[in-house]
């Protein structure tokens, strides 16, 4: 029972919180704005055009429709929208009607009176013009199924896709990147997926690798509206000869399934394939139809390179280019490599370009250069910079050599050989020619034995002479290739270091406990006096001096309570312990005895004193 | 008693004496092989003087013997065993700048060209392993003192904050470094000309190409007789273990 009405009261805590919510979220709704749109402002008589007429602020409307000679309204339904943003709630409410002209002209939709709580919205007037019917036209083939393939090679008569391929030219040398530039056409309205990137049919070219993201634009041919793919390419031919080529893409159209229960008639609605109408459009089914659009074919001829005047160092690259070279650093000491960092750029197969060489290479060492190749611009285009690492052998150089790169001219069909001007160059230090030490074995053999051990003396000059020299005693060769921690002094070392700290943690942390409890400080220095007087009442009893044992077991209690009871020892009197302690304390008898020994002069046999020390080592470690 | 210990000490005394003549008679007999080895170097016979530090270096090792069997091996133009044995008299000896300067230049003659250190990479090399050990440790222990100083200890409270904090990154950097620095203690350098990296540990593996004499290899799995290795340029693949000499761990 009490768990129903803890429901019951957490559900009405609920639906208040809501209430609130809602209550205080209604003021902070937005004003009413009204607006309507119509999808086309140009459509033939044959299709409709849907006409939204939104009204922000309300939740629901009933638009006053206004009759409009030669047109008429259907109403299509009606959506609402609201949201919260930012705790600000708004909502919106759609209607949308389908417009159909029932002849050709321009027609105005006049303003449409919305009616709220808060008053009277109006649209804004809508003009738009209807053309005459255009007649559907159907594909070649394919229509039998959803699965079946389209071929729609150049098709720009059916209106729907085609594919247009223009080549910079139509004949190039082999190897020459020809740059190309694809479009893909598909009639505004047509939805359509893109199976394949196009690709090249035919042989004697390839085709260099598309963007995944072709370029979109509108155009409009021959009065229709054309969404078109654009891909910038580039053709290069790689047979010698004339040859047809063409470029295909696989696409799926989305269509829209035919309406079988259309209140419009054949005329408008039952357009089969890609005439479809707005109306079918937006209540009809969807139908895939997978379409294969292929370009016109193309008759390229691929030329050969000429052989007369093809220099050495000529390494296939096709096009027109400039050459860049630069090297660092150009003041060096001997032996210090040098960067050459050489720029090839321009247009044409970059791929084929290769680094170009010293025309020089004597006294050089040189290394494998690395290339990059960086886009700049449109295919074919952009520059290779290879760098590549130098040593000069000989200290005698003056200059890095020039630089050749050769590469064939399209435009020109020639060679042409760049060169880049050689570089000065300054090697610090002295100029010594580097002398290869004549084998020792050939020295000692053509002089005496005896001689052997003058000629040991003899210094050579050894092959690197630039290396430092060698170290003269051997130093300590006990030495392990082992880092300090596998070391076992150095892991007893760090033990005993590790042993100490926590020592002399442990004992601060002690002594801050001591420090911060003022209990433990005085049991301790209760402890502490306890164990001095004890020794001196052993001392006083093997000496069977009773006064001195009774006035140390005296001085024992009143150290002892006066640490417990937190008063001045010497104060402490048997008056005191008569008051504080229980009658039958074994302390009030020392106590009394010590007293009377003290002033009355009594003694005590041995027995009796060792009763008394039992007796106050007991009571006096029972106070702590 | 007394008369036990009369009679142990002559005896015990003795025993010094051959141990100190032994002892020195080997030391006498490394210095000779040592000057003898330099003597050959100095002639510019650098097998024999490689030969004769070799033998040296299987008795006992230092950083001078390493670095001067460097040097033969560089003069005999065996670059790849120059370039393992400088590292492993840096290993011993991290401050000498001979050792680093022949380094270089050896590299440099081969065209081993490093890339340029980053600040981190400096920083690790600036120090070997074993003084980044002791430095962390020594730090540690700093720190551990400055924290357990007694109250009374005349240091303000301000004072042995920062003392402790500042030991306490000290401590923090070189464990860093030694990490960093222990990373490559089990690198390895190539010791054969034009070996070959190949892409699965086996013989008749396709090669992926030749990887430098002298180039210094960061070791990762092995299978049977190949390693899985990366070179300083990042180029990796599977190489025959008798291609390469580890640095330390021989």
């Amino acid at each position: 029972m009490k768990n129903r009405q803890y429901s019951l009261k957490s559900n009405v805590a609920i639906v208040s919180f809501l209430l609130l919510l809602f209550a205080g979220v209604q003021p902070l709704q937005a004003a009413v704005e009204v607006s309507a749109s119509l999808n086309a402002r140009n459509f033939p008589l044959d299709r409709v055009a849907a006409l939204e007429i939104m009204v922000k602020g309300v939740r629901s409307f009933q638009p006053q429709i206004p009759e409009v000679d030669g047109l008429q309204f259907h109403h299509r339904g009606q959506s609402t929208q609201m949201e919260i943003v930012n705790g600000a709630f708004s909502s919106s409410v759609t209607s949308t009607f389908l417009v159909q002209a029932l002849r050709v002209g321009t027609f105005t939709i006049p303003a449409i009176q919305i009616r709220t709580k808060d008053g009277t919205a109006a649209t804004e007037p809508i003009t738009f013009k209807v053309t005459a019917s255009r007649t559907a036209t159907t594909p070649t083939q394919g229509q039998s199924g959803a699965s079946s393939t389209a071929r729609l090679r150049s098709g720009e008569a059916d209106e729907v896709a085609f594919l247009r391929v223009k080549p910079a030219k139509e004949k190039s040398y082999s190897g020459e990147v020809v740059p190309v530039q694809i479009k893909v056409y598909f009639r505004d309205g047509i939805k359509a997926n893109l199976n394949s990137l196009p690709l090249l049919t035919g042989e004697g070219f390839v085709l260099q690798q598309l963007e995944r993201e072709p370029m979109q634009s509108q155009e409009i041919i021959n009065n229709t509206q054309y969404t078109v793919l654009t891909w910038d390419s580039a053709l290069s031919g790689i047979k010698e000869g004339r040859h047809k080529v063409s470029v295909e893409l696989e696409a799926t159209l989305l269509l829209r399934e035919q309406r079988r229960s259309s209140p419009r008639g054949n005329s408008m609605f039952n357009d089969p394939f890609f005439g479809n109408s707005f109306f079918d459009n937006f209540f009809g089914s969807y139908r895939e139809k997978e379409v294969k659009v292929a370009s016109p074919e193309l008759d390229l001829t691929v030329l050969s390179l000429p052989d007369t005047g093809r220099p050495e160092d000529f390494s296939g690259a096709i096009g027109d280019f400039r050459l860049h070279v630069n090297a660092d650093p150009i003041e060096l000491f001997p032996g210090d490599p040098i960067t050459l960092t050489m720029t090839v750029s321009g247009q044409g197969n970059f791929n084929r370009v290769q680094a170009p060489k010293l025309s020089r290479e004597e006294g050089w060492k040189t290394y494998t250069p690395s290339s990059e190749f960086l886009k700049d611009g449109g295919p074919g285009h952009g520059k290779k910079v290879f760098e590549q690492a130098l040593v000069a052998k000989d200290r005698s150089l003056k200059e890095i050599p020039a630089i050749d790169f050769s590469y064939f001219d399209p435009a020109t069909a020639s060679y042409k050989t760049l060169t880049a001007n050689a570089i000065p160059l300054r090697i610090k230090g002295e100029t010594v020619v580097q002398k290869e030490p004549e084998p020792v074995k050939k020295e000692i053999q053509g002089k005496e034995k005896d001689e052997a051990a003058a000629v040991s003396s003899q210094v050579v000059e050894p092959p690197i002479s630039t290396l430092a020299p060698l170290q003269l005693t051997p130093g300590n060769m006990d030495q392990k290739l082992e880092p300090l921690f596998v070391k076992k002094w150095f892991q007893i070392l760090v033990a005993l270091i590790i042993l100490i700290l926590a020592a002399a943690l442990i004992y601060r942390l002690r002594a801050a406990r001591y420090v911060n409890n003022p209990l433990l400080r005085r049991n301790q220095a209760m402890k502490h006096l306890l164990g001095l007087r004890l020794k001196e009442i052993d001392k006083a009893l093997a000496a069977n001096d009773t006064r001195g044992f009774l006035a140390t077991c005296r001085g024992a209690i009143q150290e002892q309570l006066g640490l417990a009871w937190e008063t001045e020892s010497g104060a402490i009197t048997l008056a005191d312990l008569q008051k504080r302690l229980p009658g039958d304390s074994l302390l009030l008898a020392v106590f009394s005895a010590a007293d009377e020994s003290a002033y009355g002069g009594q003694e005590l046999n041995s027995q009796q004193m060792e009763k008394f020390a039992a007796d106050l080592k007991q009571e006096l470690e029972g106070l702590i | 008693m007394s008369v036990c210990f009369r009679k142990s000490v002559p005896f015990c005394l003795i025993l010094l004496c051959i141990f100190q003549i032994t002892w020195a008679g080997e030391n006498r007999d490394k210095s000779d092989l040592f000057q003898s080895a330099s003597s050959a170097y100095s002639r510019g016979d650098y097998k024999a003087a490689i030969e004769e530090f070799e033998s040296l270096n299987r008795t006992g090792m230092s950083g001078p013997l390493l670095y001067n069997l460097a040097n033969s091996y560089a003069q005999d133009g065996q670059s790849g065993r120059a370039i393992l044995n400088y590292e492993r008299a840096l290993r011993l000896s991290p401050g000498d700048s001979d050792i680093r300067g022949n380094l270089e230049l050896v590299r440099k003659e081969q065209g081993l060209f490093q890339e340029e250190k980053s600040f981190g990479q400096s920083f690790v090399t600036f120090l070997g392993l074993n003084q980044w050990i002791a430095l962390a440790a020594t730090a540690f222990v700093l720190f551990a003192v400055v924290l357990l100083l007694p109250v009374s200890f005349s240091l303000k409270r301000s004072t042995r904050f920062v003392l402790a904090a500042g030991c306490l990154f000290l401590t923090a950097v070189s464990i860093f470094a030694v990490v960093g620095r222990y990373q490559h203690w089990h690198d390895g350098v190539v010791v054969e000309n034009d070996a070959r990296l190949r892409v699965s540990p086996f013989a008749s593996a396709a090669s992926i190409g030749t990887i430098q004499e002298g180039r210094v290899l960061h070791m990762g799995k092995s299978h049977g007789n190949y390693f899985l290795v990366e070179d300083e340029t990042g180029r990796s693949g599977w190489l025959a273990a008798d291609a390469f000499e580890f640095i330390a761990n021989f």
